[in-house]
């Protein structure tokens, strides 16, 4: 599958083929948590903050 | 039949439930919670038979289930469902006046009747937002000091929401307490989730608590049924703990997680609530 650059490093992070837009991946080397905008070409930006009104 | 999930991120949950819907040849519809632009000037324009609501954002939720509702689609959690689990002091007194064990607890609106409040519970209380989850700014508080310092530090945060003080007597629970999974008028599963070295007194898995299956006994699943049914059938967790007087239930959610369930429980917990979402559908 194809890589995506981490935008906060560089780092190199693997997509799986279940990836999907929307998901939350975390950066093998600086640990930066990215959401998934795009899988062909792979894009990947910094996750949305949690906010205060997040929860179950 | 037209059916929707919405959701803020597609978290393991989501996953797990798109692939559960995929496999019965269920087509789910996505709507991501921060893309919609509501047109509330528009009257009735129905879109979706049923929508599955997994938005992790409370004041998202509340907006998108009413906008919803109002155009006469069904959402699973409802509207009321959202608005009353989604603030645990609503939740404390709904469960309260329904007659289910709960822990004792105020609600209070300056720190100085929130110390009023404490001197009624005694110490150690805890603290937690009305609104929020994950066991985020959750504080067991075990002295005047320390609750002086916890309220001095939410005086001085920009969120009003902070200043709602929701206190509630701290119970001296066995290391554990338990998640139960109402789906419809069944208790389909329920975990223990027990506190560890990481997770420190909280039971949360957020912070770290880990899971087992925890065997659904008939009392356990008539207090959760009844529990569930304050805001109409849906999927809920209702999260007890075991005191010293039996069972007691300190929230109940209306979004539920359960990627750490399945395995302990063995139980297909999304399977069961797209079977849910379908069955609804069809009434």
């Amino acid at each position: 599958m194809a890589n995506a650059e981490c935008p906060e490093c560089a780092g190199k992070i693997e997509f799986s083929e279940n990836t999907e837009v929307g998901e939350v991946l975390s950066c093998p080397d600086c640990g930066a948590r990215l959401e998934v905008k795009g899988i062909n070409p792979p894009q990947l930006q910094p996750a949305p903050k949690v906010e205060e009104d997040w929860g179950e | 039949m037209r059916l929707g999930i919405c959701y803020t991120l597609v978290s393991a949950e989501n996953k797990l439930l798109l692939a559960s819907a995929k496999s019965k040849g269920v087509k789910l519809e996505r709507i991501v919670d921060s893309n919609a632009a509501l047109e509330l000037s528009a009257g009735r324009k129905k879109e979706y038979d049923t929508i599955l609501q997994r938005s992790v954002s409370y004041s998202r939720t509340i907006y998108l289930n009413y906008y919803f509702e109002q155009q006469g689609t069904q959402v699973i959690n409802s509207y009321k469902a959202a608005r009353i689990f989604g603030d645990k002091a609503l939740c404390s007194s709904e469960l309260a006046t329904a007659g289910i064990p709960t822990p004792k607890t105020f609600l209070a609106f300056s720190p100085e009747t929130a110390v009023q409040a404490a001197d009624k519970i005694g110490f150690p209380l805890v603290i937690k937002p009305a609104i929020g989850s994950w066991a985020r700014m959750v504080h067991r508080i075990n002295d005047a000091d320390s609750l002086q310092a916890a309220l001095e530090s939410r005086a001085q945060m920009g969120n009003p929401w902070q200043k709602v003080y929701y206190l509630q007597e701290h119970i001296n629970k066995p290391g554990r307490d338990i998640r139960a999974f109402v789906i419809g008028d069944e208790t389909v599963a329920a975990i223990y989730r027990h506190s560890t070295e990481k997770s420190g007194w909280i039971t949360n898995t957020a912070k770290g608590a880990t899971t087992s299956n925890c065997k659904v006994t008939p009392d356990l699943s008539e207090l959760c049924l009844k529990a569930a049914s304050i805001a109409g059938s849906g999927v809920y967790a209702v999260d007890l703990m075991e005191s010293e007087k039996g069972l007691v239930v300190h929230e109940v959610n209306h979004t539920t997680e359960f990627r750490n369930s399945i395995e302990p429980t063995g139980v297909d917990i999304p399977g069961k609530i797209i079977e849910y979402l379908i069955e609804r559908t069809k009434r």
